[in-house]
C-alpha cells in the first residue's frame, strides 16, 4: 500500500468500517489485521519502548471498538481517525509517565526480523534505527509528528494532514523541513562512524 | 516562496515514488533543475523509510491484542443476545426457581404448549429459555453415560440448527457464540464416551483403548455422520441467498463445525483407520506384559 491507501484498499477499509459499525466481529479483526503493524511502528517511534508500544497498540483497538459508531467518513479517512486516537494515547502515556526517559530503541532491535547469519547487517540496522530515532528527537514536535505518521505509520500526505488537523501544503512544508534537518543531523554522524573510507556523498545505509 | 512550495511538492512526489519502489536517482532525474538539492534529501528520507519498514512486531503480542479485542467485541455484543436470558440478579436463586417451576410444569403437562412452541426458538426469542431449561432438566435425569453422550450430540444438532437460523437472518456474532456452544456439546459427549477432546483443533483427541463398545461407537458415529451432514447441507445452502461480504463468514463457521464433527467421528472409529485419516494420540497400554 504505497503512499498510504490506494482506492481499492480504501474501499476495503470503508467496507470493514461499515461492517464494524454494524457490530460484526470479523470486521474488527480485519481492521486489526490491516492497521496493527502501522500502529505498532508509530507507537514504537513515539515511545522508543517495545513494551509500551505493544500496550498502546493493543489499547488503540479497544478505543476504536468503543467509539467506532461515532466515526463518520464524509471524506475523512479512517486511518487519520485511528491515528488521532493513537496520538492521544501516546500523549496520555507521556503524561502518566511524566515524560520519563525512554529506552533508546535498543529493545526495538530485538523485534527486527533477521536471520542469525545476518549479524553484521543487523548491527548496521540497529545503529541506523538508533540514529533515526535520536535525530527525530531533535525535530520540532510538528516535524516529528509528520515524519512518524509518514514513515512509520505509512500515511499519505492527505491522511497525515487530516490526522494532524492541518492542510496538505503545511504538511509538505513540515516534511521538507524535517528531512532537511534529519539530513544535517544524520549524515555527518554516519560518515563519522563509517570512517575515512566512506564516500564524500555520505549515502545512508 | 514559489520555489520552496514547488520543492515541497516535488519532494513529496518523489517520496511516494520511492515508497512504490523507484530509485532515488531515477526520481531525482525527473526534476533536473532540483536534482542536486533533491538527491541528499531523498537519500536520507529513503534511509529513514527503510529503517521504519524493518521494525516488526512480536507475533505473540499481536495475537494477544487480537484475542483481547475479540473478547471485548463479543462481550459488547452479548447483552443483545442475552436479552431474555436469566435475570441478572441472584442468578442462582432465579435459576433454581425456574428449573423447579419448569420441572413442575413439565411434570403436569401444562407446559407442553410452551415447550413445543419453544422448539424453534433461537437466542433472543422470548421462549428460548424454556428450550434451554428443558435441555438442562433432561440432563439431570439419571441415565447411562452413553445416553448422556447421545443427549449432548442432540443438543449440538439443535445448536447447529439455531446457528444456521441466526446466520440466515444476518446475526453472525450470535451464530459464532452458538458454534462455540455446539463444539462444547460435542466435547461433552466425547467425555461421556471416555474420549478427551483437545481445545487445539490441530491436535487429535486422546483415545483410551477398549473402553467403548463397538456397537456404541457405531451408533454414535451414525448419528454424528447424519447430524454433521445435515448441518453441512444447511450451511452450504445459505450463502446463495447472502451478500458476498457475508459468505466467507458462513464458510468459516461451516468448516469449523464440520471439523468438530469429523474429529469426533475419526476418534470414535476403529484404530485400523486407513492412512489418509488424521492422526490421533493413543494412550499407551498400561502394562505391556513384556
Amino acid at each position: 500500500m504505497p503512499g498510504g491507501t490506494d482506492a481499492a484498499a480504501q474501499d476495503e477499509v470503508d467496507g470493514l468500517v461499515r461492517r464494524a459499525q454494524e457490530g460484526q466481529a470479523a470486521a474488527f479483526a480485519g481492521l486489526y489485521e490491516l492497521f496493527y503493524g502501522k500502529m505498532f511502528r508509530y507507537t514504537l517511534f513515539k515511545t522508543g519502548d517495545t513494551a509500551a508500544a505493544e500496550d498502546l497498540t493493543e489499547e488503540v483497538f479497544l478505543r476504536m471498538l468503543e467509539s467506532i459508531s461515532s466515526f463518520k467518513p464524509r471524506g475523512y479517512p479512517f486511518s487519520s481517525w485511528l491515528f488521532r486516537i493513537v496520538h492521544n494515547l501516546v500523549v496520555d502515556h507521556y503524561r502518566k509517565r511524566d515524560r520519563q526517559k525512554t529506552i533508546p530503541l535498543d529493545s526495538a532491535a530485538g523485534v527486527i526480523e533477521s536471520s542469525p547469519q545476518d549479524i553484521d547487517a543487523q548491527l548496521d540496522l540497529k545503529l541506523s534505527i538508533g540514529q533515526v530515532y535520536k535525530a527525530a528527537g531533535e525535530l520540532t514536535k510538528l516535524q516529528r509528528e509528520v515524519i512518524t505518521l509518514r514513515f512509520a505509520g505509512g500515511l499519505s500526505v492527505l491522511e497525515t494532514a487530516r490526522a494532524m488537523g492541518k492542510n496538505e501544503n503545511a504538511v509538505k512544508a513540515l516534511q521538507h523541513a524535517a528531512i532537511r534537518k534529519l539530513r544535517s543531523l544524520l549524515v555527518p554522524r554516519s560518515e563519522e562512524m563509517r570512517g575515512p573510507s566512506s564516500t564524500a556523498k555520505g549515502s545512508l545505509v | 516562496m514559489k520555489r520552496q512550495r514547488e520543492l515541497d511538492d516535488i519532494l513529496d512526489d518523489c517520496l511516494e515514488r520511492i515508497r512504490g519502489g523507484e530509485r532515488v536517482e531515477d526520481c531525482a532525474g525527473r526534476y533536473p533543475v532540483y536534482r542536486d538539492e533533491l538527491v541528499p534529501l531523498l537519500e536520507v528520507a529513503a534511509a529513514a523509510m527503510r529503517v521504519a519498514s524493518t521494525v516488526s512486531y512480536r507475533p505473540e503480542a499481536k495475537e494477544r491484542g487480537l484475542s483481547r479485542l475479540t473478547s471485548a467485541v463479543l462481550q459488547r455484543g452479548a447483552p443483545k443476545a442475552r436479552r431474555f436470558s436469566w435475570p441478572g440478579w441472584r442468578p442462582r436463586i432465579a435459576h433454581s426457581l425456574l428449573v423447579g417451576l419448569v420441572a413442575a410444569l413439565l411434570a403436569t403437562g401444562t407446559a407442553f404448549g410452551a415447550s413445543a412452541a419453544s422448539s424453534d426458538s433461537v437466542p433472543g426469542d422470548p421462549l428460548y429459555w424454556v428450550k434451554t431449561t428443558g435441555e438442562s432438566i433432561s440432563l439431570m435425569v439419571p441415565q447411562s453415560d452413553m445416553d448422556r453422550a447421545h443427549k449432548h450430540v442432540g443438543m449440538a444438532r439443535v445448536r447447529g440448527q439455531e446457528m444456521s437460523q441466526l446466520m440466515a437472518s444476518g446475526r453472525f456474532d450470535e451464530a459464532e457464540l452458538l458454534a462455540i456452544r455446539m463444539r462444547r456439546h460435542l466435547n461433552q459427549s466425547a467425555v461421556f464416551v471416555h474420549l478427551i477432546m483437545p481445545t487445539n483443533p490441530v491436535e487429535m483427541p486422546l483415545r483410551p483403548t477398549g473402553r467403548l463398545g463397538r456397537q456404541n461407537a457405531v451408533d454414535l458415529i451414525v448419528r454424528l455422520e447424519r447430524d454433521g451432514g445435515f448441518l453441512r447441507a444447511r450451511l452450504l445452502d445459505l450463502p446463495g441467498r447472502m451478500p458476498l461480504s457475508e459468505r466467507h463468514r458462513v464458510d468459516l463457521l461451516r468448516r469449523r463445525s464440520e471439523l468438530g464433527y469429523r474429529i469426533f467421528i475419526a476418534a470414535l472409529e476403529d484404530g485400523s483407520a486407513p492412512p489418509w485419516r488424521p492422526f490421533w494420540r493413543t494412550e499407551p497400554p498400561r502394562s505391556t506384559g513384556r
